[in-house]
């Protein structure tokens, strides 16, 4: 694994060494998904594939995940992904590699998430279709509703135990 | 006679270095109630373990039922045993348990009910096969064994110290129970104690074992009357004033001992009383009374296990 | 049919007069408090629906395969220790089906708990549809958990010279096992998430996490999968290989 990405990285110096000018790699990023909904903490799971459309091998890429707010809500992208960046290997043409971010909705409102691929070199970025996400504000469930089954599982389970017990001691 | 139904050659078990069972040889006949004797810590259970196929032996090898020790699951669906200190399901009623252990030997749902019902009856538990076994005294527990052990009506029954631990009333129920067996079904029983009354009560033969080794086998007959058991005792009763000179009068004779309590002397010999009597009647004592010790699997027991473990 | 007739008996015993009706309440009893402290939780934001969830799904599994563990490595030394095993191994029973039946009676106790599980996993999950991937969940990551785990019980079991013995090493496996789930972030470093992938607890575990919490497809992290279910297979082919050797008389290492 490690020798073949050792050899793939060796022929891609090789290749931009020598023809410098026609090494220009063409990525293209897709993502899974157009439209998430979500409720806020919630984590979303961003997939991504990044294709070589180029003619050559492209040198090592990054890929960068972004979060823009569609209507004023502050966003830390810190906070919604601890590790926004990821580098990929190398891809021949028309190789295609996967990435995938866990993502979690902090604030409510309407987003556009993006990835974007940094060439290592001088090439133009290469950005996917937003994904348009829509964080709803927290359902507040009532404690009230988890209360009962709190109470009753343990009373229902109590009562057999005693039964069987019971049960024993007659039979003794 | 009829054929052998048991046969160990050379069985052997070693625990690490230690020796229990030490290349022991012998047959048992159909039909035979044989008694396996020998103080604690002879090699008994040990044996009945590896005839019963729990316990791999070290070396060696037997056959029971005319089945070979290599159908260890044949074996023992020809046998029933009543373990050493068994313990029981404190839970399960006396026939829950046997139901159970019936339907490990293949009885359908049915025929263990029915097996179960009708051997609670003969151990005498016909009343308490509904209560759990927790509430069972030792007796009855050992009761239930046997029973236990007679759910496959098993062509050699193995009974590992069956009075263990009861009173004189529990041993005479069990060893009844065990005589009723042997007799109503014609079934080989091999039954261990460390007891003689009850070799002597209930075997047609006898096996002595101490410290790993067979010492002495044969018909209960033929055992007491090896050599060693050949010693004879005898109890003189004089007047009180004659002991000391009936003691000496007896030690004149060569090779028998004499004990000294009260009026009464005991004389032992190694080859026979009659010079005894002859002697002290010359003396002119008065013989109040003269028993003879018959030959007892007692002597032949003693004499042969002396030096085993206690 | 042996393995049948003695599943069915050792089941018996675990619930009409044995543990089973027991260690069923007090693991419903935690449960109910676990649950509660999520639902609240989960009011004071400090807990987002699918995290409480996988919080007490993470607990019924991890407590549930506990449970069957404890069950299982009481099976042989248990009976030998009450005296009971030899009369068991008397019968021309093959010591395969007593083992089996054992693993079996030690597995109801898992289904009873997975079912007592489900009726939190619905109050905390109704609402966001999440409920039925975390039952599925529970029911396919807790089963393999406590499979290898009954197994590997059976055989501490078997090899025990006492019943003691048998559940301390049993016990220490499972917290040696359990332990690396409660450090924070393991799968970070690549070493870290060697050691989540290899050992079969943390990975399921990860699993869990990743599919119910993370929102990942479940053929995303399938690798996670390996390790458990090739726990199960090992000890599976362990216990068939090695159980009609160690299931006798007397534990430990070296006798009979
Ligand atoms: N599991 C065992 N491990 C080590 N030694 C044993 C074991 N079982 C029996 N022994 C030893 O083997 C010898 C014979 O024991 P046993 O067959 O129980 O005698 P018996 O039943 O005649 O009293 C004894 O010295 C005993 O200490
Ligand atoms: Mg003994």
């Amino acid at each position: 694994m490690r020798s073949r990405i050792g050899t793939r990285l060796l022929l891609a110096l090789l290749v931009l060494t020598l023809f410098p000018a026609m090494a220009s790699a063409t990525v293209e990023v897709a993502v899974s998904e157009s439209r998430i909904t979500g409720t806020v903490g919630q984590y979303l799971n961003i997939r991504s594939t990044v294709t070589n459309t180029g003619s050559s091998p492209t040198g090592k890429l990054i890929a960068h995940l972004n979060v823009a707010s569609l209507n004023d809500v502050y966003v830390d992208l810190e906070d919604w992904t601890a590790a926004p960046t990821q580098s990929l290997p190398p891809l021949r043409p028309g190789e295609r590699a996967e990435v995938s971010w866990d993502v979690q909705a902090v604030n409510a409102g309407v987003f556009n998430v993006y990835a974007v691929v940094l060439p290592n070199g001088s090439e133009s970025l290469s950005v996917s279709p937003p994904i348009h996400v829509d964080v709803a504000g927290r359902r507040t469930l009532s404690a009230g509703g988890a209360l009962p089954i709190a109470v009753i599982v343990p009373i229902l389970l109590g009562l057999a135990v005693f039964a069987v017990r019971r049960r024993l001691r007659n039979t003794a | 006679m009829s054929g052998v139904t048991l046969e160990a050659r050379e069985l052997s078990k070693w625990f690490g270095s230690r020796t229990a069972v030490d290349s022991v040889s012998f047959t048992v006949h159909e039909g035979e109630v044989i008694g396996l004797l020998g103080p604690n810590g002879a090699g008994k259970t040990t044996t009945i373990r590896m005839l019963s196929t729990v316990l791999a032996p070290t070396g060696g090898d037997f056959a029971v039922a005319g089945v070979p020790s290599s159908r260890p699951a044949e074996i023992r669906a020809r046998i029933g045993v009543l373990p050493e200190s068994a313990g029981y399901p404190a839970y399960q009623t006396g026939l829950e348990y046997l139901m159970y252990h019936g339907r490990l030997f293949g009885l359908s749902g049915d025929e263990a009910r029915q097996t179960a019902v009708r051997l609670l009856g003969q151990v005498g538990l016909a009343d308490r096969g509904q209560s759990r076994i927790a509430t069972y005294s030792r007796g009855m527990r050992q009761r239930l064994g046997i029973a236990r052990a007679l759910v496959n009506n098993p062509s050699v029954v193995f009974l590992d110290e069956p009075t263990l631990g009861l009173d004189p009333a529990g041993q005479r129920e069990v060893l009844t129970l065990v005589r009723t067996i042997a007799e109503a079904r014609g079934t080989t029983v091999v039954l261990s104690t460390h007891t003689l009354p009850e070799v002597e009560q209930v075997c047609s033969a006898v096996l002595i074992m101490n410290q790993g080794k067979v010492v002495v086998s044969g018909s209960v007959a033929e055992v007491t009357s090896t050599e060693p058991a050949s010693r004879q005792s005898g109890r003189l009763r004089v007047p009180p004033g004659e002991v000391t000179r009936t003691a000496e009068a007896v030690r004149r004779v060569p090779g028998v001992s004499a004990e000294v309590s009260k009026d009464v002397v005991t004389v032992t010999s190694a080859d026979g009383l009659n010079d005894v009597l002859s002697a002290v009647l010359g003396a002119g004592v008065t013989v109040l009374s003269f028993e003879v010790d018959g030959a007892r699997l007692s002597d032949a027991f003693l004499a042969m296990t002396r030096g085993g473990t206690p | 049919m042996n393995a049948r007739v003695i599943a069915g008996q050792e089941c018996r015993d675990l619930w009409l007069s044995g543990r089973g009706p027991v260690l069923t309440f007090a693991y419903a009893v935690l449960l109910s408090v676990v649950t509660y402290l999520a639902a609240t939780n989960q009011i004071l934001n400090f807990l987002e629906q699918r995290e409480s969830v996988n919080l007490v799904l993470q607990i019924a599994v991890a407590v549930g395969v506990l449970l069957t563990l404890v069950v299982a490595a009481d099976a042989i030394s248990g009976e030998r220790e009450r005296g009971t095993l030899e009369s068991l191994l008397l019968t021309p029973v093959s010591r395969g089906a007593i083992v089996l039946g054992k693993l079996v009676a030690a597995m109801s106790l898992w289904a009873a708990v997975f079912v007592v599980a489900l009726p939190y996993l619905w109050v905390l999950g109704k609402g966001v549809a999440v409920v039925g991937e975390a039952v599925l969940l529970g029911l396919v990551i807790g089963t393999l958990l406590a499979l290898s785990m009954a197994a590997i019980g059976l055989l501490i079991s078997a090899r025990s010279s006492t019943n003691k013995v048998s559940l301390a090493a049993s016990l220490f496996l499972l917290l040696a096992l359990f332990a690396p789930t409660q450090l924070p972030a393991m799968p970070t470093s690549s070493v870290g998430d060697l050691l989540v992938r290899i050992n079969p607890v943390t990975a399921g575990m990860h699993y869990i996490g990743l599919v119910l919490l993370k929102g990942h497809s479940w053929t995303q992290d399938l690798s996670y999968l390996i390790s458990p279910v090739v726990a199960v297979l090992a000890t599976a082919v362990a216990l068939a290989v090695t159980g009609p050797r160690i299931v006798r008389l007397t534990g430990g290492v070296g006798s009979g």
